[in-house]
């Protein structure tokens, strides 16, 4: 199933992890957008609010630049940079926009220059242009490539595990981090380093554990520099699927860690019947700002018995294919609505009487009540389950300030 | 894998060279010819006269889901015939759409999946903007050969292009290695062209002679190598062939 590619309407609550939270997760990291003045005003006013004013610049470009060309300016611009920046850069991201892939910058020339200028520091290259987002190499694939380009080749790897493709960290008392740390393995998460040489280790993990599909290209391109190996763990509430993952897991460390999740499991069945008595046949919405595969997670929660009536989502990915066929063969009546289409401008705002997961399924909907679940980030396996049940238990309880979740949750940064 | 890219002023006979090129290597080596000229011909008398589709025109009519045997075929002695394309005339970047054509190809693994030994790229001269740069950057062509007659307008692009590959040489982009004269019969062309090589500092390492079978050949949609192996003209092309093979493979002009 694809969606019309036409006009589009943008709600206030479309937002997530944009390029600058992403890229900044680096510590010790900067950034230098080269773009037009009025370009990404929307990021850079988001980047104030969330706090990210000090790890951002902006180098701006005119017309007669553009009909020139504007290597030296871009050296120009990062020689400045580095004399005014008082704290020490270990990386910095020069992102271009949109404009020079019609240009056609050489930008991996230009910082393969600068790079030896500034040997103590990591150049890596950022593209910020929406235009690539129907395309196969979106900005947060090619960002998140580029993150993981900074990354050394280790000599030798250790026997750890790094997971891949997650912006908050998965908590320590997760069963998977429980179980492979009763079996002697560290894991390691970006959001868990606090310098850059701590991120520089996420490369000495002999295994890896991909979260989310938008790792894969970078994982992938890493891996053909190294002798690690990964397996995917996507975000799925379904049991079945989870104990599918750990057996993956299982296998590729050649060691088993299921047995330690029995308690883990237990938990999160019983969540999910907390959470069904305390929603009852109240109507569910389901939307693309909680979770990578929202039709997946809706197949999910229809077979646990929850009353789902409706899907937002812009774009529909990997296992979702599969999920809208199960959709339209057995659970017919759930609506799939295009978040993203004109006509959601024109959309019947009376305050619904259901709840929403995912900020924009509550913004669209109006809904009386609202689980705050985003990206699916922090969640996994029974653990995840047990939180998003929990979060929907709780979120029945009382009317939900729409608007204070928005601004808390953000649009795209 | 050698990676040439041929440039020239427009209408100077960069895709006649090209294909005869393409069609003279055939016979040694698995050669691939992408044509990155917005009019998409570049290729066509290597494919019996047929205008084939076009890596922009195939990502408009099908989207992303493309394969790479919708826009590489198989041509004259099995040379892979590619064309970028362009844009809808007098509207859109024409540069734009190299940079979206190579980008394609570089996605779908056209060189992992086709393996060949030779890949010619046959480049639009008149405009040096990024787009046009594209071939010679790192990672695609490294040996640029300029096609040139010796008229005024064609001397004065072979030198916008040597100027503009002399502006990257702290790169590691392609070099100009040498310089093919097509005849045009202008007078002291020799002499004119030489001229211009030897204060660039590089050699005239072939003349094309005119020759009307050239156009005979292109009228049954085929290269001279093809329909009149056994003429001058086509010895032209193969000793081309053979002296820029060998200045490929030491890297000296």
């Amino acid at each position: 199933m694809k969606f019309d590619g036409n006009l589009c309407y943008c709600s206030p609550a479309h937002g997530g992890w944009g390029i600058i939270r992403v890229a900044a997760l680096i510590p010790e990291s900067y950034l230098l957008f080269v773009c037009p003045a009025a370009c990404f005003r929307h990021g850079a006013l988001g980047a104030i609010q969330h706090g990210y004013k000090n790890r951002i610049s902006y180098l701006y470009i005119d017309q007669e630049d553009i009909v020139e060309g504007y290597d030296s300016l871009i050296e120009d611009g990062i020689d400045e940079l580095l004399q005014r920046t008082k704290e020490k850069i270990k990386l910095l991201f020069v992102y271009v926009s949109c404009l020079d892939d019609f240009i056609g910058t050489d930008l991996d020339a230009v910082l393969e220059k600068i790079g030896k200028k500034y040997p103590d520091i990591v150049f890596r290259p950022g593209h910020m242009n929406p235009i690539a987002s129907s395309t196969k190499l979106p900005p947060a694939v090619t960002t998140y490539d580029s993150m993981l380009k900074a990354l050394p080749v280790h000599e030798s790897l250790d026997e750890n595990i790094t997971f891949y493709g997650n912006f908050v960290g998965i908590p320590e008392d997760n069963e998977l981090i429980t179980a492979l740390k009763n079996a002697g393995k560290k894991v390691r998460q970006l959001s868990n380093c606090s310098t850059f040489e701590e991120y520089r280790e996420l490369s000495l993990s002999k295994y890896g554990i991909l979260l989310k599909p938008l790792a894969r290209l970078g994982l992938v391109n890493l891996e053909k520099k190294t002798e690690a190996v990964h397996c995917n763990m996507f975000a799925s509430y379904d049991m079945d699927i989870i104990k599918k993952s750990y057996e993956d897991i299982e296998k590729m460390l050649g060691m088993q860690i299921i047995p330690d999740m029995a308690m883990a499991e237990k938990k999160a069945l019983k969540a999910i019947k907390n959470a069904k008595e305390a929603v009852k046949d109240l109507p569910v919405y389901v939307s693309d700002s909680a979770t990578v595969f929202p039709c997946s997670l809706a197949v999910t929660l229809l077979k646990y018995g929850f009353n789902i009536k409706r899907i937002y989502a812009v774009d529909l990915v990997g296992p979702d294919q599969d999920a809208i066929r199960e959709l339209s063969e057995q659970y017919p009546d759930v609506e799939i609505i295009q978040a993203d289409h004109p006509k959601m401008n024109i959309r019947e705002r009376n305050e619904s009487y259901a709840l929403a997961i995912g900020e924009e399924a509550a913004y669209l909907s109006n809904s009386r009540f609202v689980a705050d679940i985003s990206a699916d980030e922090g969640l996994l396996g029974y653990q995840g389950v047990m939180i998003l049940m929990d979060t929907l238990t709780e979120a029945v309880k009382e009317k939900a300030d729409i608007r204070k979740l928005i601004e808390e949750y953000g649009g795209i940064v | 894998m050698i990676k040439i890219a041929v440039y020239g002023k427009g209408g100077i006979g960069k895709s006649t060279t090209t294909s005869n090129l393409a069609a003279a290597l055939s016979k040694k080596y698995k050669v691939m010819q992408i044509g990155c000229d917005p009019k998409a011909d570049s290729t066509k008398n290597l494919m019996g006269g047929r205008k084939t589709s076009t890596v922009l025109g195939t990502i408009k009519e099908k989207g992303e889901d493309i394969r790479l045997e919708d826009i590489v075929h198989v041509g004259y002695n099995g040379v892979l015939c590619v064309e970028a394309g362009g844009p809808t005339p007098g509207i859109g970047c024409a540069g734009l759409g190299i940079i979206s054509a190579f980008q394609k190809l570089e996605e779908l693994g056209a060189f992992e999946t086709y393996k060949p030994d030779i890949v010619l790229y046959d480049v639009l001269g008149d405009v040096v903007c990024g787009g046009f740069a594209m071939p010679i950057r790192d990672g695609y062509a490294e040996h640029i050969f300029i096609v040139t007659s010796g008229e005024m307008m064609a001397l004065f692009a072979a030198d916008n292009i040597n100027r503009a590959v002399n502006n990257f040489k702290d790169r590691g982009y392609a070099r100009v290695r040498g310089i093919v004269l097509n005849e045009r019969l202008v007078e002291n062309e020799d002499q004119l062209v030489s001229q211009f090589a030897r204060e660039n500092g590089l050699n005239v390492i072939q003349t094309i002679h005119r020759s009307k079978m050239v156009q005979l050949a292109e009228d049954d949609g085929m290269t001279v190598v093809e329909k009149f192996p056994d003429s001058d003209i086509a010895q032209d092309y193969k000793s081309l062939a053979d002296k820029m093979i060998e200045i490929c493979s030491e890297g000296v002009a």
